[in-house]
């Protein structure tokens, strides 16, 4: 206890320390944080491709998403990455590490879109359903329509959320019924299995008679012998497997599409 | 059997093997009390006993008894009625078991067996049901077989010598001596074979010379099924037995004879008696009267086989129960994602129809009597060799119709597949489709529960039986 005292003060200097920094690289994007759970709207359009009243329009967009996670914007007309996932996954690593959040990011240098979910937000919604959802909106990022584009994807992938979510209760009424199925079936085999007739093994039938058996040497015969040509084939051995071995801290997925 | 000292009744005591009076504690062993009915001497060396044999009115199955107390009820069809009796000539035993087990110990035990089965209704339990067990003797035919020829047969070795595969017949051939004595089946067709094939087997050494002393307070059945019936039972184990004993010699392995072959050249000479058999013997009547289960026990070794039908009410509590830890395990311990609850509806949709087939098979086969020999024989009313050959080996027929029947389990699994389809082609990005497969799920698992009533109902079936139908079998036949 006395050494964590004496590092009490260290930490607090820490926090001094990092909290405004932060705060201050956050700043440049949240453009609402949800009163009740705390995730903020990040609207970051470096590439400069939404008017200021499309990207009001489409941060009120964003907002019913904040019940689920962060809900980031991004566009880029240079990835230093060139490849989108991995802009996409750093840039969310780099601000908020493995917060609950949605993405969406319209990468102008490799013409790629991409959503990305990470967290609770990824347990609600799978890479497959985001990939569907860029599979329904590149066709407006290839007109050009950016705005409607990224407005269609926050709001599909927001029906969807809520979607999961509404369908939640129906998860406990199913659990319900598959335990209801499951105690029947255990009940039902425990019965069968306890208390069914069984007929008298063979073994036991002969237990109790008497018995005599003696048999003297038998005698073979050869009767017959054939021969067959088989040429025989040259085995060969197969190689052992490998190993595939992974790492690193995010854990976020999601689906793309070229536009 | 009166008492010499008071005049009441006596009876035979299993726990001391001898006939005791209630009354005032006399006792006598068996084997010198005069005999309680008259024997008659047949023309070809047979005997006879001349006996009141009881008839059930109600399923017309018949009970010897040399007592002169009335029967009350039918230990087959668990009525409660007079049973009339008449002078009758049958067949006198060669030799009898007497009973080992009492009737307070056979009550504990079928008491114990009950209350293991969690779900039997509880009339089953009741001391009035309970009380109702009664000591009959079972007819038995005894065989004894020898062999009548020697082993003979044939294998094959296969060997490999660079390009070419070289294959050696043998034939292998032993004498030898073998004789089995004391396997029994059951000689009455009212007592179903799958519940005597249960309690089997009995132990001939304790035979004892038959004294009609034995049968005070018990009944005996009568013997309606011929020896050779159950010959071929007894055949096929002692073969199989002989073969394998053969087999262990290491001449018929090493040349590639097997087990198999060597049992195809057992010829057995077949020798039978006849024996009076202890069960005891209990009737229960289903709720509405037209079913019967029967609890019966081996009276020599107290081995216990009983129908213990599943009460509805009590599963149904019962599976109520165990559901709630079940789904609290199911809704915050295991990640319930539609994916895993379809792969558990599939799951139990295929285990169930699988129990479903298995059991109206069962059904089938238990409703046709095809695996009663005993009864296929007392039910065919001519006696002759060549008709039973007829039966031959039994045939493995199955239900038919049985997919009719489980038309709910499919049904579901093709609403279950259909939905998975469709959310996998169909690209809804706005809809909440897990509603879908939540809903398909339930509505799956939903017809697979009333699937399971049906099968609940198929295993009543199996546990209940269609109460003996002799009416047709009066006594004149034999008189
Ligand atoms: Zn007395
Ligand atoms: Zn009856």
């Amino acid at each position: 206890m006395n050494v964590l005292k004496k590092f009490i003060p260290v930490i607090l200097a820490l926090c001094v320390l990092i909290l405004p920094g932060l705060q201050a690289k956050a700043e440049w994007g949240i453009a609402y944080t949800d009163p009740e759970t705390g995730y903020a709207v990040v609207m970051d359009d470096q590439a400069d491709l939404l008017t200021d009243a499309e990207e009001n329009d489409l941060v009120e967009t964003m907002k019913p998403l904040t019940a689920y996670g962060h809900v980031m914007f991004t566009s880029i007309d240079y990835n230093p990455r060139n490849s989108t996932y991995n802009y996409a996954a750093e840039y969310i690593y780099n601000s908020i590490g493995n917060d609950s959040v949605t993405m969406f990011i319209i990468d102008m240098d490799t013409r790629y879109l991409y959503l990305m979910t990470n967290g609770r937000a990824r347990q609600l919604l799978n890479d497959q359903k985001c990939n569907s959802i860029t599979d329904n909106v590149y066709k407006y990022a290839s007109g050009g329509n950016y705005a409607t584009c990224a407005k269609q994807a926050f709001s599909q992938a927001g029906a969807l959320l809520e979607g999961k979510r509404i369908a939640e209760p129906m998860r406990y009424v199913t659990s319900a019924i598959l335990a209801l199925l499951s105690a029947l079936f255990i009940n039902f085999i425990i019965v069968y299995v306890s208390s069914r007739v069984h007929k008298t093994s063979d073994h036991d039938l002969l237990s109790v008679a008497e018995q005599r058996f003696v048999m003297d040497d038998p005698s073979v015969a050869l009767i017959g012998t054939s021969k067959r040509y088989s040429p025989q084939s040259k085995s060969s051995s197969g190689g052992g497997g490998g190993g595939r071995s992974g790492g690193g801290g995010f854990s976020g997925g999601g689906g793309g599409h070229r536009f | 059997m009166k008492c010499s000292g008071c005049g009441a009744e006596m009876r035979f005591d299993p726990a001391t093997q001898n006939v005791v009076c209630d009354h005032c504690g006399a006792s006598k062993d068996p084997f010198f009390a005069e005999e309680q009915c008259r024997i008659v001497e047949g023309s070809h060396g047979e005997s006879y006993l001349e006996a009141e044999v009881f008839q059930c009115p109600q399923c017309g199955a018949r009970l010897l008894s040399t007592d002169a107390t009335a029967i009350t009820f039918c230990s087959y069809c668990g009525s409660s009625v007079v049973l009339e009796g008449r002078l009758e000539q049958e067949e006198k035993p060669d030799y009898i078991i007497p009973f080992k087990k009492t009737k307070e110990e056979v009550e504990k035990l079928y008491k114990h067996k009950v209350s293991r089965a969690l779900f039997a209704p509880s009339y089953m339990k009741s001391d009035d049901v309970v009380s109702r067990f009664r000591g009959i003797y079972m007819p038995y035919w005894v065989y004894s077989m020898q062999n009548a020829d020697g082993l003979r047969a044939n294998g094959k070795v296969e060997e490999r010598h660079g390009d070419y595969i070289y294959t050696y017949s043998y034939l292998v051939s032993a004498d030898y001596d073998a004789e089995y004595k004391g396997l029994s089946y059951d000689a009455s067709s009212v007592f179903s074979d799958s519940l005597s094939e249960a309690i089997a087997p009995f132990d001939v050494h304790d035979r004892v010379p038959f004294k009609t002393a034995y049968m005070s307070g018990f009944y005996a059945d009568t013997r309606d099924v011929k020896p050779y019936v159950y010959i071929d039972n007894a055949s096929e184990v002692v073969s199989k037995d002989i073969a394998g004993k053969a087999a262990g010699h290491p001449s018929f392995g090493i040349h590639g004879a097997t087990a198999n072959e060597v049992e195809k050249s057992v010829r057995l000479r077949t020798d039978h008696t006849g024996g009076y058999f202890p069960v005891w013997f209990l009737a229960t009547q289903s709720r509405d009267k037209s079913r019967v289960s029967y609890a019966v026990v081996n009276g020599q070794t107290g081995k216990v086989a009983a129908d213990m039908p599943i009460d509805f009410g009590k599963y149904l509590l019962g599976s109520l129960i165990l559901a709630i830890p079940i789904f609290l395990i199911l809704a915050f311990a295991v990640p319930m994602t539609p994916l895993i609850l379809s792969a558990a509806v599939v799951v139990f949709a295929i285990a169930s129809l699988i129990l479903a087939n298995v059991l109206l098979n069962d059904v089938y086969r238990r409703e046709n009597q095809l695996d009663d020999e005993g009864l296929q024989f007392a039910q065919d009313h001519s006696e002759d060799k060549a008709q039973y050959k007829l039966y031959g080996k039994f045939s493995k027929e199955k239900a038919p119709g049985k997919i009719k029947k489980t038309w709910k389990v499919l049904l579901g699994l093709a609403v279950v597949a259909a939905v998975i389809f469709l959310n996998t082609q169909v690209r809804v990005a706005a809809t909440a489709s897990d509603m879908w497969i939540y809903g398909a799920a339930a509505l799956s698992m939903g017809l697979n529960i009333w699937t399971f009533f049906d099968i609940v109902k198929a295993y009543n079936q199996l546990t209940t039986r269609k109460p003996p139908q002799m009416g047709a079998r009066g006594g004149d036949e034999r008189a």
